[in-house]
C-alpha cells in the first residue's frame, strides 16, 4: 500500500483513527474524560462508552489540587467543551 | 497613510485667538494641490473675522438662509464652479475624460478678469432656466456654454430685478457650506480667490459700462457692515501671504453666514459683461496676471462664494420652478425666496457625494467582492494610489473608466441612460455574487472578502472556517501542507494501518454482496506484512504490531475471509513466527507481573479474551483444516524461535493454547490419517517435538501461572486464582499424547506437585461442599492423566 | 491565497508551540492543521506555566481554543 495511507492530512483524522479505541479528552472546566470512542463529528461532539470523568478542583485555603471521578456507561460530549483529544494509550 | 493627502503630522496650531490662525496647520497639507500660489484676495473673498461678519450680515431679516446672498461672487463664473471637479482631485483622476474637461473648464476662469454684476448673475440664472431647464447635472463644458448664454442674456438686459436673481443664484447655485465639505474647500477657495483677485486686477482695463439701471437698485438692500473685516483681511494677507491657505480653509464655512454682502453689490459692474465673453471665448488662457489693485477688489468683491463639492447639481434643479423674475411682484419674490430657502435647507446636506462618487464607491465594493488583489480591498490604499498616480491610468482608473463608459452614466458615460446604468449595476452585482459563490463552493465555504474583513457562511455539516488552508495542490502558488507521515512507531501509524485494512475489507465486502469479482491484492498490501516497523522491543511488520489493537482483532476474521489460500498461509506463518511479538500475547505472560502479584491488568485480560474470541478462533479454524505438513510448519516456526521463545509462550495463555492446538491437530492427523503420512513427515514431527520438549524440559512447572498453581511452593493467590486452568492441562495432555513414554514420565515428574495439589484442592472443595468445583478440578486434571491411561480421584491416582 | 495560510501550511512537520487560551502550552511537531485551526501535534509536551504536565504521542487540539501557533 502506498505511503499515503500512513499520512493524515486533516487533524480530525486523528480522532477517526481513535474510533473504537480508548481516548483521552481534556475538557473545559478542569475535566478529563477517558473512554472508548464510538462516534464523533467535526464539531468534536463525541460519544464515549465506559467513560471515566475526572474533575479537578481546589478547595478554599488549600492549593492542593484534588480530583473526583465519575463513571458513565455511555456519554455524549458536546464538542464546544473539548480542548484536546488524544489516544488514551499514549497519555 | 494620509487620506486625501493630509499630513496629520502638520505643525500644531499657533494657538492664537483668531480662528483663522488655528487653521494654519492645514496649510502645508495642501501643498501642491493648488498651483496658483498667489492670491491677494484670499481674505477678501472669505472674510477675515468670521464672527463679526456673521452676526452683521442678515440679508433677509433673520431667516437662516439669509446669508445666501453673500454667496454671489461676482468673480465666480460657472466655469469656476465647475472647478469642483478639479477639487476632487482623487476622484477626478478616475474619470479621464471628465478630468480633462474639468481641467479645461477650470483653467478658464483664471483668465476671466471680470466681476459679474448682480444683473449679470440674474441673467445667468435665467439663462439656464430657459435653455437647459431640466439639466440636473452639467459637465464643465455645459457650464461654459451656459455662461456664454448668460452673458448674452445679461447684455440684453433681461434682468430688471438683479437682487432676486442674485439671491436665487446664491441659494440655488451656492447652497450653504457644510462642515463636511471642509476638506475640499480650502483648495477650491484658494483658487477662487486667486482668480477673483486676478480678475479684479485686470478689470479696469477691460471695463465696459453695463446698463446702468440694472445694477444699482440692489445695492442698498445689503447691509454694509463688512468692510472692516475685509480690510483687516487684506492687511493680514499682505503681511502674511503664506497664510492664505489657512484662511481659506477656515473661511468657507463661515462665509455664507458672515461674509459681507455689501461687496457683492459693490463690485465694479462694468467689468462683468466684458469678462464673461472673454472667458467664454478664451477658455484655455491661463491665469497668471499679477494681482493688482488689491484694495479695490477688497472693497468691491470680498464675498467669495463657492459651490461646495458636489453641490452643483441639485441647486440647479430648483431653477425650473422659478418664474421669470421680471414678472414677479415683491410679494411673489418673497414667496419664491422663502420657498427656495426651504428647498435649500432640505438639500443642505445632500449632494456631498455626487453620483460619480457613489459609483466609485460601489465599484470599489464590487471589485472587492471579486478580486484576489489584497490592495484592492483597501479603500485607503485605493485613494492613495489615485492621489499618487499623477499621470496615466492605473488599474483602478481604467476599470472605473470602463465602467463609466459602459454604464452610460449621465456624467461620465457615452450614453446618457441612468436606468441602463442601474441595470448594468444590478447585473454586475449578481455576477459578482455568483462568482463569489462559486469560489465559495470550490473552497467549501462561502466567503466574501471585503474591506471590513471576510464574511463566510458555515453550515452544520461544514462549520465556518477561520482559515483557508490548502490541502490540495490546485495552484502553483499555493503552498500545500507537507504530507504528515506518522513515524512508524507511533500509534497513529498503527491506527492508520488498521484503517486501511478496514477500508479494504469494507470494499471487498461490498463487492461480495454484489457478487462481483474480488481481488485481495489491495487488502494484502494493506496488511503490510512485508514492511517492518520498530517497536520498543523488536522489529516486526506493522500488521503484527497492530494485531493487539482491538479494532484489528475484530476485523481479523473478516479480512482473513477475503485472503486467498496462499495469503492465508503466509499470514498464519507470519503470526506463528511472531507470536511472542504480538503485544497481547506478550503482555499476557504472568512473568511480566511478578511485582503485581502476577495480576494481569484488567485491560490486558480483556484484550486476551478478545484475541481468543477473534484471532485465535480464526486460527484454530484454519489449523483444524490444515494438512499435516502445514501444521508442522507452524509448529516449526514456533520452535525455531528458540527455547526461550517456547518457554515464554508457555507462560501465556494464548501461546500455550495455540501450541496445544497445533500439537493436538498433528496428533489427530497422525492417528486418524496415518496412512496419508510419509515416514519423513513423522520423522520431521518427531524432531520438532523433541525441540519443543527440550525447550520446556525442566521448566514444565512454570507453565502454571502462580495464581493457578496448586504447588505449595509456587502458589500465589489473586483475583485470577479461581479462573479455569483447563488450558494448562490440555497442553500437558497434548504434549503427553505426542510424546513417548519417556516424555510422559518427565512431564509427570515435573508437575507432580501440581497434580497432587490439584487433587488436594478438589478434596478440600468437596469437603467444603463445593462438589461442582471439586469435580471440575478433577476433570481438568484427568484431561492430562487420561492421556497416559491414568485417572485421578480426590485421594489417589488409579489406572483407567 | 493568504500568506497566513501559507505560513501554517509551511509549518507542518516542524516544531511548534501552540498556546491555548487557558494558558496551556503544547510543544510538539505540527502534524496537521485545518481551517478551523484544529491542530494535531506529534511528540507533544503539555506545559502549564513552564512545567511539564504530560506527554502525548499524538494529540488533537480543538481550534477554538488556540491562541497562537508559533514556530520554535
Amino acid at each position: 500500500m502506498s505511503e499515503s495511507n500512513s499520512t493524515s492530512s486533516e487533524p480530525l483524522d486523528l480522532i477517526r483513527l481513535c474510533l473504537d479505541e480508548q481516548v483521552f479528552v481534556k475538557l473545559r472546566g478542569s475535566r478529563e474524560m477517558v473512554g472508548k470512542l464510538h462516534a464523533y463529528d467535526m464539531h468534536c461532539n463525541m460519544v464515549l462508552s465506559d467513560a471515566t470523568e475526572t474533575i479537578f478542583y481546589t478547595e478554599q485555603d488549600s492549593p492542593e489540587i484534588k480530583s473526583r471521578t465519575k463513571k458513565s456507561d455511555m456519554v455524549f460530549i458536546r464538542g464546544d467543551s473539548v480542548i484536546l483529544v488524544s489516544d488514551a494509550a499514549n497519555v | 497613510m494620509s487620506f486625501f493627502g493630509f499630513d496629520p503630522s502638520g505643525p500644531p496650531s499657533s494657538g492664537e485667538k483668531d480662528q483663522k490662525l488655528d487653521t494654519l496647520d492645514f496649510e502645508e497639507t495642501y501643498e501642491g494641490l493648488g498651483e496658483q500660489d498667489e492670491d491677494a484676495f484670499n481674505d477678501e473673498t472669505f472674510g477675515a473675522d468670521v464672527k463679526e461678519i456673521g452676526s452683521n450680515f442678515d440679508f433677509t431679516g433673520g431667516l437662516k438662509p439669509a446669508s445666501k446672498p453673500q454667496t454671489v461672487n461676482p468673480n465666480l463664473s460657472y466655469a469656476k464652479a465647475a472647478q469642483v471637479d478639479q477639487v476632487i482631485a482623487p476622484m477626478a483622476s478616475l474619470w479621464n475624460e471628465e478630468a480633462k474637461t474639468a481641467d479645461s473648464a477650470s483653467s478658464q476662469p483664471a483668465s476671466e478678469q471680470r466681476v459679474l454684476s448682480l444683473e449679470e448673475i440674474e441673467a445667468k440664472l435665467r439663462q439656464p432656466q430657459q435653455q437647459v431647464p431640466q439639466m440636473p447635472q452639467m459637465n464643465p463644458y455645459m457650464y461654459q456654454q451656459q455662461q456664454q448664454l448668460l452673458v448674452a442674456a445679461m447684455a440684453s438686459g433681461q434682468f430688471p430685478n438683479p437682487a432676486a436673481a442674485a439671491q436665487a443664484l446664491a441659494q440655488g447655485y451656492f447652497p450653504p457650506f457644510q462642515p463636511g465639505v471642509m476638506p475640499f474647500m480650502p483648495f477650491q477657495a484658494q483658487q477662487m480667490m486667486q482668480q477673483g483677485a486676478l480678475g479684479q486686477g485686470q478689470q479696469p482695463q477691460q471695463v465696459q459700462p453695463p446698463p446702468a439701471g440694472l445694477q444699482v437698485p440692489q445695492v442698498p438692500q445689503v447691509p454694509q457692515s463688512a468692510p472692516a473685516p475685509v480690510q483687516q483681511q487684506q492687511q493680514q494677507q499682505q503681511q502674511q501671504p503664506a497664510l492664505q491657505a489657512p484662511q481659506a480653509l477656515q473661511s468657507p464655512p463661515v462665509l455664507n453666514a458672515a461674509s459681507p454682502p455689501p461687496h457683492s453689490s459693490q463690485p465694479v459692474p462694468q467689468a462683468v459683461e466684458q469678462k464673461v465673453p472673454a472667458s467664454a471665448s478664451a477658455p484655455s488662457s491661463s491665469a497668471t496676471p499679477a494681482p493688482q489693485s488689491v484694495q479695490q477688489v477688497g472693497s468691491s468683491d470680498a464675498t467669495g462664494n463657492f459651490p461646495p463639492l458636489g453641490y452643483d447639481e441639485k441647486p440647479r434643479k430648483q431653477r425650473p420652478q422659478r418664474q421669470n423674475p421680471e414678472n414677479l411682484t415683491q410679494e411673489e419674490r418673497e414667496k419664491l425666496w422663502r420657498r427656495q430657502n426651504k428647498v435649500s435647507a432640505i438639500i443642505r446636506c445632500s449632494g456631498f457625494m455626487n453620483p460619480r462618487d457613489k459609483d466609485f464607491v460601489t465599484r470599489v465594493q464590487l471589485s472587492q467582492i471579486v478580486t484576489d488583489d489584497p490592495y484592492n480591498e483597501d479603500f485607503y490604499c485605493q485613494v492613495y494610489r489615485v492621489l499618487n498616480s499623477s499621470v496615466g491610468e492605473d488599474d483602478m482608473s481604467s476599470i472605473a473608466q470602463k465602467y463609466l463608459d459602459q454604464s452610460g452614466h449621465r456624467l461620465g458615460g457615452r450614453e446618457k441612460r441612468a436606468d441602463v446604468a442601474l441595470q448594468r449595476m444590478q447585473q454586475q452585482v449578481s455576477k459578482a455574487v455568483t462568482v463569489a459563490k462559486e469560489r465559495g463552493e470550490r473552497t467549501g465555504v462561502l466567503a466574501k472578502e471585503g474591506a471590513l474583513g471576510k464574511v463566510s457562511v458555515g453550515s452544520g455539516k461544514q462549520p465556518r472556517k477561520q482559515l483557508v488552508i490548502n490541502t490540495t495542490g490546485s495552484s502553483d502558488e499555493v503552498v500545500v501542507p507537507k504530507e504528515n507521515v506518522y513515524s512508524k512507531s507511533s500509534r497513529a501509524f498503527q491506527l492508520s494501518v488498521i484503517e486501511d485494512i478496514y477500508s479494504q475489507v469494507l470494499k471487498l465486502e461490498s463487492l461480495e454482496r454484489e457478487n462481483q469479482e474480488r481481488d485481495s491484492k489491495d487488502l494484502w498490501n494493506a496488511l503490510r506484512l512485508n514492511d517492518t516497523i520498530e517497536t520498543s522491543s523488536t522489529v516486526v511488520s506493522p500488521f503484527i504490531s497492530v494485531l493487539s489493537i482491538d479494532k484489528a482483532m475484530k476485523v481479523f476474521n473478516r479480512l482473513f475471509h477475503f485472503l486467498n489460500p496462499e495469503q492465508k498461509i503466509k499470514l498464519m506463518e507470519a503470526i506463528f513466527a511472531n507470536l511472542h511479538n504480538i503485544d497481547v500475547v506478550m503482555k499476557g505472560s504472568y512473568a511480566n507481573y511478578v511485582n503485581e502479584n502476577y495480576e494481569i491488568p484488567k485491560t490486558e485480560k480483556s484484550k486476551i479474551e478478545l484475541f481468543q474470541m477473534t484471532v485465535m478462533k480464526t486460527l484454530v479454524l484454519f489449523v483444524s483444516e490444515s494438512d499435516f505438513q502445514q501444521v508442522l510448519r507452524f509448529v516449526a516456526l514456533i520452535v525455531k524461535g528458540g527455547n526461550n521463545n517456547v518457554l515464554f509462550l508457555s507462560t501465556t495463555k494464548i501461546g500455550l493454547s495455540l501450541i496445544t492446538i497445533l500439537v493436538s491437530r498433528l496428533e489427530l492427523i497422525k492417528q486418524e490419517f496415518s496412512a496419508g503420512l510419509s515416514p519423513q513427515d513423522l520423522a520431521q514431527w518427531q524432531t520438532i517435538y523433541d525441540h519443543l520438549f527440550q525447550a520446556l524440559e525442566g521448566r514444565l512447572a512454570t507453565i502454571f501461572p502462580p495464581y493457578l498453581s496448586n504447588d505449595d511452593a509456587r502458589k500465589v493467590r489473586n483475583s485470577e486464582s479461581k479462573s479455569d486452568d483447563s488450558y494448562i492441562w490440555q497442553f500437558l495432555a497434548s504434549l503427553s499424547l505426542a510424546g513417548l513414554l519417556s516424555h510422559q514420565r518427565i512431564i509427570v515428574d515435573e508437575i507432580r506437585n501440581e497434580i497432587f495439589g490439584s487433587m488436594g484442592v478438589s478434596k478440600a472443595l468437596k469437603e467444603s461442599g463445593d462438589l461442582q468445583g471439586a469435580e471440575k478440578h478433577l476433570s481438568n486434571l484427568n484431561l492430562f492423566l487420561n492421556v497416559m491411561g491414568l485417572k485421578a480421584s480426590e485421594s489417589d491416582i488409579t489406572e483407567l | 491565497m493568504s500568506s497566513t495560510s501559507n505560513f501554517l501550511a509551511e509549518m507542518t512537520n516542524s516544531p511548534v508551540v501552540v498556546k491555548l487560551q487557558h494558558g496551556l502550552e503544547y510543544h510538539g511537531v505540527l502534524a496537521s492543521i485545518d481551517g478551523y485551526m484544529n491542530v494535531v501535534l506529534k511528540d507533544t509536551v503539555e506545559m502549564v506555566e513552564n512545567n511539564k504536565v504530560r506527554n502525548y504521542e499524538e494529540v488533537f487540539l480543538r481550534g477554538n481554543n488556540v491562541l497562537y501557533i508559533s514556530q520554535k
